[in-house]
């Protein structure tokens, strides 16, 4: 048996290892979500949430951000469940990580494994179950093409990636200090959304006061028109003017430094 | 050289577990590795698989450093935890997926273990009792053929029958060249199969014996009293009397017996066969 078996048996063997309601986890919350969402909804356009009995419309990007977010989120439960576990237990298991398999295949197969099928099951299914739903909608209600969604299933998969080399392998590395790794990848993901919010929202927040009419970032307000709403378009959208900017390069550096701990974690064994 | 470990030293925090320990196996063969509760049987199996990492000390498997890995060693090592954590799907299953990483597993051995064992090959693991799970994790370590394999504590579970078919197993194991580690504290059962026995305590290799070698030098023998003051020997009280051991060379009366043995030289009171050769 060669090296590309081995891997391919392996990850074949991790998938079978997987419980029947890994499949079922980001389509459960993607519809628990999305029905609170629809009952909540209140758009602009004075549509609101099928609570009133009247029709609901939804637009793409408020469906891809719950694809990603619940997608992620079932990838997340998935990978915690199945890897963390197994990687403390490594030394009692019979199973997935204790097949005789080299580092290096060890390491593809499990990429395989948790970036490849994981994401296949809690991405594809959300897509499928918007597509689906496009289809047999009743007129109340309002959704985007599925042709507009595809974006989700490159979105979310990525998202999935950075986040896990982050937590999971760093948790495999150093096992005893997980709880660190997740909560200060959680605190820094909320001080980043906090910090950079205004470089992908096209919208900017201002304080509601009487001299709101006095800011001077604030698009097509004067003194004598109504204030239609409080957050107006902003001037500044989400864009990379340059490759060449400390944020690619940030990021690029993020990102070797993420494969690296995934690299050091799944070369090591229980210590 | 199987296994040759080199002054290992092992230590959980502040916990030491192993202080020293040297040993070789040179040859094929099953040795019983014997310890009190919690002096590291467990952790000397692990590190020997590469499961844990030794704090100081080198250790080596078929020419190999466990701790890297290295493909050729883990084709060829199996290591059995007493507490395995196998998936929950049928025996034949299990082998389906898993065998085709051990090049030299034997699906036939598999299934005839499994009948002798009374498993029923297609019932998933989790709907049988403790026992059953417990023998098909056996059955298919045993089937692994691997040149090395470790099992830890396998008899639990086992019935008289089992017992005797692990027994059977393990001798054909070692004809087909295997070498088998067992740590166990049911010395009783394993006894008649065995080669040599490690004996662990306090952290170090208190003795390395050739079976063979210990019937020749101890003499057992059933006495109605204790042993009187000034013997240099040991005495274990059994139904009858007491079993006494002695290396001074006297006949023995009784049979050999590994417990009594084992309880003799982790008292302390008697010589082992590598010292007394020493003063001589």
């Amino acid at each position: 048996m060669n090296s590309f078996q081995r891997v391919l048996l392996a990850t074949r063997a991790g998938i079978k290892e997987m419980p029947a309601i890994n499949y079922f986890i980001s389509t459960g919350l993607f519809l628990l979500v999305a029905f609170f969402i629809g009952m909540i909804n209140s758009n602009a356009d004075v549509s609101v949430g099928v609570l009133r009995n009247q029709y609901l419309s939804v637009d793409a990007g408020t469906i891809i951000a719950i694809i990603v977010f619940t997608g992620w989120l079932s990838a997340t439960i998935i990978c915690g469940s199945v890897f963390f576990k197994e990687f403390k237990d490594e030394a009692l298991s019979v199973r997935f990580f204790s097949l005789p398999l080299s580092n290096t295949e060890r390491f593809v197969s499990i990429l395989l494994l948790s970036q490849g099928f994981v994401s296949v099951i809690s991405f594809l299914p959300l897509f499928l179950t918007t597509s689906l739903a496009w289809l047999l909608a009743p007129d109340f209600l309002l959704l985007p093409a599925p042709s507009t969604l595809l974006l989700a299933l490159l979105a979310g998969p990525l998202v999935h990636f950075a986040s896990s080399c982050y937590w999971m392998f760093s948790s495999i590395a150093y096992p005893k200090l997980s709880g660190l790794f997740i909560f200060g990848f959680i605190g820094f993901s909320v001080l980043y959304f906090l910090q950079t919010r205004n470089m992908y929202t096209d919208r900017v927040d201002i304080t509601h006061t009487t001299t709101a009419f006095d800011a001077t970032n604030v698009v097509g307000l004067m003194e004598y028109e109504f204030l239609v709403e409080e957050a107006t378009p902003a001037q500044i959208k989400y864009f990379i003017g340059e490759w060449n900017t400390p944020f690619i390069v940030l990021g690029i550096l993020c990102l070797l430094v993420m494969l690296a701990t995934a690299a050091m974690a799944l070369n090591r064994k229980t210590t | 050289m199987i296994i040759e470990a080199n002054n290992l030293n092992h230590s959980y925090g502040s916990l030491e577990v192993l202080d020293g320990v040297s040993f070789t196996i040179q040859q094929a063969g099953i040795t019983g590795l014997c310890a009190p509760n919690g002096e590291g049987k467990t952790t000397l199996l692990k590190l020997i698989a590469g499961l844990q990492f030794p704090t100081s000390g080198t250790i080596a498997a078929l020419g190999q450093t466990p701790r890297d890995r290295p493909l050729d060693l883990l084709q060829r090592l199996y290591f059995l935890p007493s507490e395995p954590y196998f998936p929950k799907w049928s025996p034949q299953r299990i082998a389906k997926y898993y065998a085709s990483f051990y090049p030299n597993f034997n699906h036939e051995l598999f299934e005839e273990t499994l009948q002798a064992f009374r498993v029923e090959a297609n019932k998933p693991l989790n709907r049988v009792s403790f026992g059953q799970k417990r023998r098909a994790q056996l059955a298919f370590a045993l089937a692994t053929r691997t040149q090395i394999l470790l099992l830890d504590e396998p008899t639990i579970g086992l019935d008289i029958q089992g017992k005797d078919q692990f027994r059977r197993s393990l001798i054909a194991g070692t004809e087909a060249g295997q070498t088998i580690i067992i740590a166990t504290h049911l010395l009783s059962e394993i006894e008649p199969v065995l080669d040599h026995v490690l004996l662990l305590n306090g952290g170090r290799i208190d003795a390395h014996l050739a079976i063979d070698v210990a019937q020749r030098f101890y003499s057992f023998n059933l006495s109605t009293q204790p042993l009187p003051y000034g013997d240099k020997g040991y005495a274990r009280r059994v139904p009858g009397g007491w079993l006494t051991v002695h290396t001074d060379g006297r006949p023995g009366t009784a049979a050999f017996d590994l417990e009594t043995l084992y309880l003799a030289l982790t008292d302390g009171s008697l010589d082992h066969p590598v010292d007394a050769l020493k003063n001589t």
